[in-house]
């Protein structure tokens, strides 16, 4: 069974009463909130999502809004795992972005299973494509005009989890997170896609999210093999496309850009090395033509 | 005099022509240059035995067709060093 199957007043209830049990990408979530927002955003990008009918959740999560005088003045809402706050309150009209990034930190601090990497991962083919960037590299853009063309599967537009045991991608599918001019850009490439409303004023900018493909929801069980890592830079008056670089050079970058690194140890070592045992490595630099870069793209993987 | 560290105390990643190091008691990381994986091999070559800047210097001219300075082997032991790959006798 799946969210859409429930109706509006259906979820705004669960969410109010029980929690809304479902999956959000790979980990099941129990989630309360009595702000509408989130009722709106979760039926809206997580629709083709499964309901979780079993009593366990990775992540309980209460999203709350102040009460007594602060409801009126300036509101805020506040992000609790587990009955815990692990930040500061944020506006109130904030509330799903707070959730996407509250349930990336949930993974990126809970999940040392997995080696974590700051990186959007797609597949077509059978092979994962790698996209690690700091915030401004394109990579989110880039990713987001991948996962509205044909053939490709999101697995994440954030979070690589590479697990060292099957050596694979888990997927992770949720809402692509895109930020300022990245969403017009999008949505004018791609006229099907659906987004949420676009929030203001958050620390990163205006934010507005993506919801995933339903076949990249429904895969979500089927992992994927890294075939390549690509860095992307965006650079407006640049297009130098796909330059390959080392192993040695990418060993670092991708430990730079991982969340668990360090935590992980001998593990983290021995995971970055098994990516590059597999991957071919390439820095992207590109000036913002999406058709271009997806023509790149497209030829890496059709190259192998 | 400079010789090996015992190598299990360390995790590698060859890519030739480059090295990542891991060190498992200082849990870093280092990439070597190909220049200094030279070097390092030099060591490797002879575990057991303390190796001179001199020897050194005379080796890696043998393997590189001559094209090194005795101020660059000096650089390459000081970076051995720092990452804990040999230790100063």
């Amino acid at each position: 069974m799946k969210l859409s199957d429930l109706d509006y007043i259906d979820i705004k209830h669960y969410l109010k009463t029980t929690g809304l049990s479902f999956f959000a990408g790979s980990f099941s979530v129990n989630l309360k909130s009595k702000i509408p927002s989130i009722a709106k955003g979760v039926m809206q990008l997580y629709g083709d999502s499964k309901i979780n009918q079993t009593d366990f959740s990775d992540f309980h999560i209460v999203l709350k809004a102040d009460s007594g005088i602060r409801r009126w003045i300036r509101p805020r809402v506040e992000f609790l795992l587990s009955d815990r706050a692990p930040f500061f309150p944020m506006p109130y009209e904030q509330a799903f972005p707070l959730l996407e990034w509250g349930l990336n930190w949930c993974v990126t601090n809970h999940c040392h299973e997995y080696l974590v990497i700051h990186a959007a991962v797609l597949e077509k083919n059978g092979k994962a494509i790698i996209l690690p960037g700091i915030p401004g590299s394109g990579k989110s853009t880039l990713c987001a005009a991948l996962v509205n063309t044909e053939g490709w599967r999101l697995l994440s537009d954030e979070l690589a989890i590479f697990d060292p045991v099957k050596n694979t991608i888990l997927p992770n599918p949720r809402p692509v997170s895109l930020k300022n001019q990245s969403i017009d850009i999008i949505k004018s490439f791609s006229k099907t896609a659906q987004f949420s409303p676009t929030v203001r004023d958050t620390i990163k900018g205006s934010v507005a999210h993506m919801k995933p493909s339903y076949e990249s929801v429904v895969q979500r069980r089927i992992p994927a093999v890294p075939r390549y890592i690509v860095f992307p830079k965006y650079n407006k008056d640049s297009n130098l496309g796909l330059v390959s670089i080392t192993k040695g050079e990418s060993f670092l970058e991708l430990a730079e850009h991982s969340f668990n690194y360090q935590i992980l140890g001998e593990q983290g070592f021995t995971s970055v090395a098994s990516i590059l045992d597999k991957c071919d490595c390439f820095k992207y630099v590109y000036d913002g033509d999406l058709s271009s870069a997806i023509d790149q793209m497209e030829t890496l993987i059709a190259d192998d | 005099m400079w010789k090996l560290n015992p190598e299990d105390i360390f995790l590698f990643f060859k890519c030739d022509p480059e090295l990542v190091v891991y060190n498992k008691l200082t849990r870093s990381t280092s990439l070597i240059p190909p220049s200094i994986v030279l070097a390092y091999k030099i060591f490797q070559d002879n575990p057991s035995a303390a190796v001179s800047s001199d020897t050194l210097f005379h080796e890696l001219k043998e393997r590189q067709n001559n094209v090194v300075e005795i101020c660059s082997v000096e650089s390459y032991i000081e970076h051995l060093c720092q990452i804990d790959l040999i230790v100063k006798l």
